[in-house]
C-alpha cells in the first residue's frame, strides 16, 4: 500500500447501474484502483431489468476490495434519482461521491474531488468529464463540457460529483419524479441553492466518459434532457424566472 | 412558493451557453445566430473543417432534441 494512502471513512461513492454490466465492470475495476483517498464503501444500486448485472455483482462481491461493498436492488426501478436516493439511504460517510455506470474514474478521482470540499458553505464539488474513445459524438460532448458544472456553478453534473450526505437528506436528495436521465441533478443542486448552498469545481478530479455514439442515442439524451431540465426549472424559478429570449449574441 | 431568483443570464441567452437552461426557440434567426456562435468557438479552437462541419451537424441534432423534449415536458 503505497504512503499517501488516507482511508478516509467519510466518504461513499454510490453508482446507480441499468443493464450495462460490461460499463459497470469497467468502472468497478477502476473503482479498485483509486489511491490518496479510498472510500469507506462504494454502493452500487441495481435497477436492471435483465439478469446480465447479476453475475457482474456477484463476481464484485466474492472478492476482496479496499473498501467495503455494497449492493442495493432498486425494485421497481423509478429512474436515477430514486436509485441515487437508495444508495444515499445506504451510505454511513459524511460525503457521498456519484458516478455512473458508462465512466471509468482516474486514480486520484475521489482524492481531488474531495479536497475542493472546504466547509464553509460549499455542499458539493463536480469534476472534469473527459471521453473515453476520441469519436467525433465523444469530442463534442467533451467540447461543450456538456457533463461538466458550469462556470457559475448552478449545478452540479451526477456522472462525476460528490455532496456532503447531510445537506443531501435535509433537502430530499435528487428529484424522483424525473425518471429518466437528465434533470433530477439539476434539480438537486437547485433545492440545495434554495437554502443558501454552493458548488465548486475540481479540475483535477476526472471521470472518463463513454459515451453512445449513435445518432439516436445522441437524439434520445437530449430530448430527456430538455424534458427533466423544464420540470426542475419551472418547479424552482417558476414563469417569473423564465424569461422570453433576449435578442443579443454574447 | 417561493421561487429561486438568479441572474438572467443564467437562465436565458438566445444562444444556448453553459447555463442555458431554457432553451431559445428553433426560429431561423436564433439558428443562425447560435451556429455562427459555434463556428466562432470552433475558429478559435482551431478545429478542422471536417470536424467543424460535424459538430455542426450535432448541434443541431442537440437543439432540436432538446427543445422537443422541452415542449414534451
Amino acid at each position: 500500500m503505497p504512503s499517501d494512502i488516507i482511508v478516509a471513512p467519510s466518504c461513499s461513492v454510490v453508482v446507480p447501474t441499468r443493464d450495462r454490466p460490461d460499463g459497470l465492470r469497467r468502472l468497478l475495476h477502476t473503482l479498485d484502483a483509486l489511491h490518496g483517498l479510498i472510500p469507506l464503501e462504494v454502493v452500487v444500486v441495481d435497477g436492471s431489468q435483465s439478469q446480465a448485472t447479476k453475475p457482474v455483482l456477484d463476481a464484485w462481491l466474492d472478492v476482496h476490495h479496499p473498501f467495503t461493498p455494497k449492493v442495493v436492488l432498486q425494485r421497481p426501478a423509478r429512474g436515477p434519482g430514486q436509485a441515487r436516493n437508495l444508495g444515499t439511504l445506504v451510505a454511513t460517510s459524511e460525503v457521498v461521491a456519484f458516478t455512473d455506470d458508462d465512466c471509468q474514474v482516474d486514480p486520484r478521482w475521489l482524492a481531488n474531488l474531495l479536497s475542493r470540499l472546504r466547509g464553509g458553505s460549499i455542499a458539493g464539488v463536480g469534476g472534469k468529464v473527459l471521453p473515453v474513445r476520441r469519436d467525433v459524438v465523444s469530442r463534442y460532448y467533451t467540447f461543450h463540457r456538456i457533463l461538466e458544472p458550469p462556470p457559475s456553478r448552478l449545478y452540479l453534473v451526477s456522472a462525476n460529483c460528490c455532496y456532503l450526505r447531510r445537506a443531501l437528506l435535509d433537502v430530499g436528495g435528487f428529484d424522483e419524479e424525473i425518471r429518466k436521465p437528465g434533470g433530477e441533478d439539476v434539480g438537486l443542486s437547485f433545492k440545495l441553492t434554495r437554502v443558501g448552498w454552493k458548488f465548486e469545481y475540481a479540475p483535477h478530479a476526472i471521470v472518463y466518459h463513454d459515451y453512445r455514439s449513435n445518432p439516436l442515442d445522441f437524439l434520445h439524451t437530449f430530448r430527456n434532457y430538455g424534458r427533466g431540465c423544464r420540470q426542475v426549472t419551472e418547479k424552482h424559478f417558476g414563469n417569473g424566472g423564465i424569461v422570453h429570449d433576449v435578442p443579443s449574441s454574447p | 412558493m417561493t421561487y429561486l431568483h438568479l441572474p438572467d443570464h443564467e437562465v436565458r441567452a438566445a444562444v444556448w451557453g453553459y447555463d442555458t437552461l431554457r432553451p431559445p426557440t428553433l426560429t431561423p434567426a436564433n439558428l443562425a445566430r447560435d451556429l455562427l456562435w459555434e463556428l466562432h468557438q470552433f475558429r478559435a479552437a482551431r478545429l478542422s473543417l471536417r470536424t467543424a462541419v460535424a459538430f455542426l451537424i450535432l448541434r443541431l441534432f442537440q437543439r432540436s432534441a432538446y427543445n422537443l423534449g422541452w415542449r414534451q415536458a
